[in-house]
């Protein structure tokens, strides 16, 4: 009876132990820093029809810095502007600042990140914020999809998107 | 016989006392080892310093453009950083730090347009009054051109290392600043910046910077308001 009870008080006291120091260290991990670091600049030139609110589409630069940390949530930014013409003929450049705040990694080398954007139009109205924001880069270029509208991807013929 | 069960008792309770004492000793030592991991957590006792400091724990990103001031005309050029401290960063000024500066001149340039870089050592201050956010602050990325797969720009002596000077001054994005340069000097914390060519970059024309002493674990509001600058084609 007494060895059946040390034992179970044992056993006990160690499972405690494990129990208490095993979140603490989970914790750690999580606060560190991230497991993946997405960096770009770059430039691409899009495929002839590829327009967005009725603006046609040249081409378009973009810069990436974010942090993926082992639970999805991400910190960093994007931004990306694109360069067009509009109907009446004028040039017009649409400018996409993004705040990231989780992301993910996918088998294919690219990265979706998502957040909250702005979208300034560059037609003289005023900038949209708060807008829902998805990040698809990966090596062969950056699809967008803001507010839920999903933008013509941009080819990357210049520079990088590095996932590591 | 009550005396025998007594002292048959009395071990026993005491036993009990010590299995007691022994999982109260694993509970402090598990909780006193959580606490002590707690101290070495980026977030937990970063101080906001005063000066860049090679031991300041803080994460450095960002992405956006600059225009590169050149003859016969300026030169628009995209950014994106990366800067953060390795696990089990120890804090001893060496300024260790882990990340990627990427830029993309988009303009023919003799002596190259491009920069892909790993991030070797970082040094980072905090802002005193930052963000709702969180972010604020300034920070020193330098990476190592002499690594296998990097593109640094030409020179005669070839350049060892790029030095980049970040601001996060706002949550839009205004008047945050990213500043790149060119060393002979190999990469190091304490880059003697006589060997680094002219600073190229400045205040920031679309984008933003992010400095943050920890991940904000997702939190982070982003601003809903106007972030980017209105731009002239």
């Amino acid at each position: 009876m007494t060895k059946r009870t040390l034992s179970a008080l044992f056993a006990t006291s160690i499972l405690l132990a494990v129990a208490l120091a095993l979140p603490s260290h989970g914790n750690q991990a999580a606060a560190v820093v991230g497991n993946s670091i997405v960096t770009g600049a770059g430039a691409g030139v899009f495929p002839a029809g590829a327009s967005f609110n009725s603006i046609e589409l040249a081409g378009g630069t973009f810069g990436i810095g974010a942090q993926i940390s082992s639970t999805g949530s991400a910190d960093g930014t994007l931004e990306a502007q694109f360069t067009g013409t509009s109907l009446i003929g004028l040039s017009q450049w649409i400018t996409i600042n993004g705040w990231i705040t989780s992301g993910t990694s996918n088998p294919d080398g690219s990265v979706t990140l998502n957040g909250t954007s702005t979208l300034d139009m560059g037609d003289g109205t005023p900038p949209t914020g708060g807008l829902a924001l998805v990040v698809n880069a990966g090596p062969t270029g950056i699809t967008l999809t803001v507010g839920g509208t999903t933008l013509p991807t941009l080819p990357k013929s210049d520079g990088w998107v590095i996932n590591e | 016989m009550r005396d025998n069960r007594i002292t048959r008792r009395v071990p026993h309770s005491r036993a009990l006392w010590s299995l007691a004492a022994v999982a109260t000793m694993c509970i402090a030592v598990a909780a006193s080892a959580g606490v002590v991991q707690g101290r070495v957590t980026p977030g937990f006792e970063a101080p906001a310093s005063s000066v860049l400091s090679p031991d300041t724990i803080g994460l450095a990103t960002g992405g956006g453009t600059v225009t590169v001031t050149a003859v016969p005309q300026n030169i628009l050029a995209s950014f994106g950083i990366n800067g953060k401290r390795p696990t089990g960063f120890v804090q001893n000024g060496t300024g260790t730090a882990l990340g990627r500066i990427n830029y993309d001149k988009h303009a023919q340039v003799a002596a190259g347009r491009h920069v892909n870089v790993p991030v070797m050592f970082m040094t980072v201050e905090l802002s005193a009054a930052p963000s709702p956010n969180g972010t604020g602050g300034k920070a020193q990325l330098v990476g190592d051109c002499t690594q296998a797969n990097v593109e640094c720009p030409n020179n005669t002596p070839a350049f060892q290392s790029v030095l980049v000077y970040v601001e996060d001054n706002s949550d839009t994005g205004a008047n945050d600043k990213f500043q790149i340069q060119f060393c002979t000097d190999p990469a190091s914390a304490s880059l003697n910046q006589a060997t680094c060519s002219l600073a190229e970059g400045g205040p920031i024309r679309t984008g933003q910077i992010q400095i943050r002493p920890s991940p904000s674990g997702g939190t982070a509001m982003a601003p809903t308001h106007v972030a980017a600058p209105r731009l002239q084609p």
